[in-house]
């Protein structure tokens, strides 16, 4: 019995980080993102969810000054 | 036999069916809607880049995210999620790429056994296919995993050639390493069970890496068992689970808890287990067979 309680205490302590984490990535955590082009200066705020949708499309990557862009979709590399 | 609880007596009328179960997840993962959202991503093993992919990647937006040193919170919260909950019991039951060794253990071909030192590969692939790799070399380096992920093979480079060889245009072949993963990968999943999930898999380490505190978790109960080892003859997985109940290798397929006396039965943080005897190494009379 104690080792489940033991089990129960470390399920709450990584709910609680997993819920956390959650939260603050669907609400919070936004990224500034520029278009392919060079001389576009628009600036996107991009939430975690459009980024990951940008990743799963290959289309997500950091120029040579370390700035994220966006380029049209491409496939994956295989 | 030791008396079950509810929720063990339904995973043991189920147990014959996980090949069904996991089928019915295709129906999940394959997206027969067309939604393909892919802002969110799906705990098992299957390429976003697949035409066939409702959800991400875990593991592909993990290395993404770490060749553009991001942190992807919430893939890391859903991974922890998952793993707390249930640990690896989506790989024993709703993985795709799982199903699709399954089916190919079920030909009858002669299976070899896999050492199980070469499960510590897993950690191999995690460290550094996954996360360091991308995160020092970037997305181009050929050892970035998606580059060598036969899910990603079979998945989505094949059917990327040949819808472009149905449309004429000209064939992009992946490179001489990942065609001799995919075919290195078709030939040993009718030599080996599950070589990719023992071997390679680094989402099937991170999920097992919880399988120790879950919620949900196996029990062995020493009263109820009768040292008669049908449990390790059961598991495929060369695990000896009246040892390791929750062992890392585990995918959670609960063969072993088809035993006869009952000893592995699944269990949750909520059941509270009666005791049936005072001093609990004693087995009762009850489990033990009549001498």
């Amino acid at each position: 019995m104690k080792q489940t309680q033991v089990r129960a205490c470390v399920v709450s302590v990584l709910l609680l980080w997993a819920g956390a984490l959650l939260v603050y990535g669907s609400a919070f955590h936004q990224q500034d993102v520029l278009g392919q082009d060079v001389n576009d200066l628009t600036v996107t705020q991009a939430s975690e969810f459009a980024l990951n949708r940008a990743v799963a499309a290959g289309a997500l990557f950091r120029d040579a000054f370390g700035t994220l862009r966006i380029k049209p979709s491409r496939a994956c590399p295989t | 036999m030791a008396d079950k609880s509810r929720f063990a007596r339904f995973f043991a009328r189920l147990q014959p069916h996980r090949l069904w179960v996991q089928t019915a997840f295709l129906f999940v993962w394959l997206d027969p809607l067309g939604i393909r959202y892919h802002a969110v991503c799906a705990p098992v093993f299957h390429c976003y880049a697949c035409p066939l992919a409702t959800f991400g990647c875990p593991i592909g937006v993990l290395a993404q995210f770490s060749a553009l040193h991001l942190i992807p919170f919430v893939t890391v919260g859903l991974l922890i999620l998952i793993g707390a909950t249930v640990g690896s019991l989506f790989c024993g039951w709703a993985c795709p790429f799982g199903l699709l060794q399954d089916l190919a253990a079920r030909v009858p071909t002669r299976k070899l056994e896999l050492p199980k030192w070469t499960g510590h590969f897993r950690f191999v692939v995690l460290g550094a296919a996954v996360l360091a790799i991308p995160y020092f070399f970037g997305e181009e380096h050929p050892l970035f995993i998606c580059r060598i992920c036969p899910a990603g093979g079979l998945e989505a480079a094949l059917p990327g050639i040949a819808q472009q060889a149905s449309a004429g245009e000209p064939i992009t072949w992946p490179s001489a390493l990942k065609i001799g993963v995919i075919v290195t990968f078709l030939v040993a999943i009718f030599l080996f069970r599950r070589p990719w999930c023992r071997v390679f898999c680094p989402l099937g380490l991170i999920f097992a890496g919880f399988n120790r505190v879950s919620a949900f978790f196996l029990h062995f109960n020493a009263e109820n068992c009768t040292d008669c080892k049908r449990c390790g003859k059961f598991c495929e997985y060369n695990i000896e689970p009246e040892r390791s109940p929750n062992d890392l290798r585990c995918i959670r397929c609960l063969e072993c808890t088809l035993c006869g006396p009952g000893a592995l039965v699944p269990s949750t943080i909520l059941h509270r287990r009666r005791k049936t005897s005072a001093n609990p190494t004693v087995p009762s009379e009850k489990a033990r067979p009549a001498v």
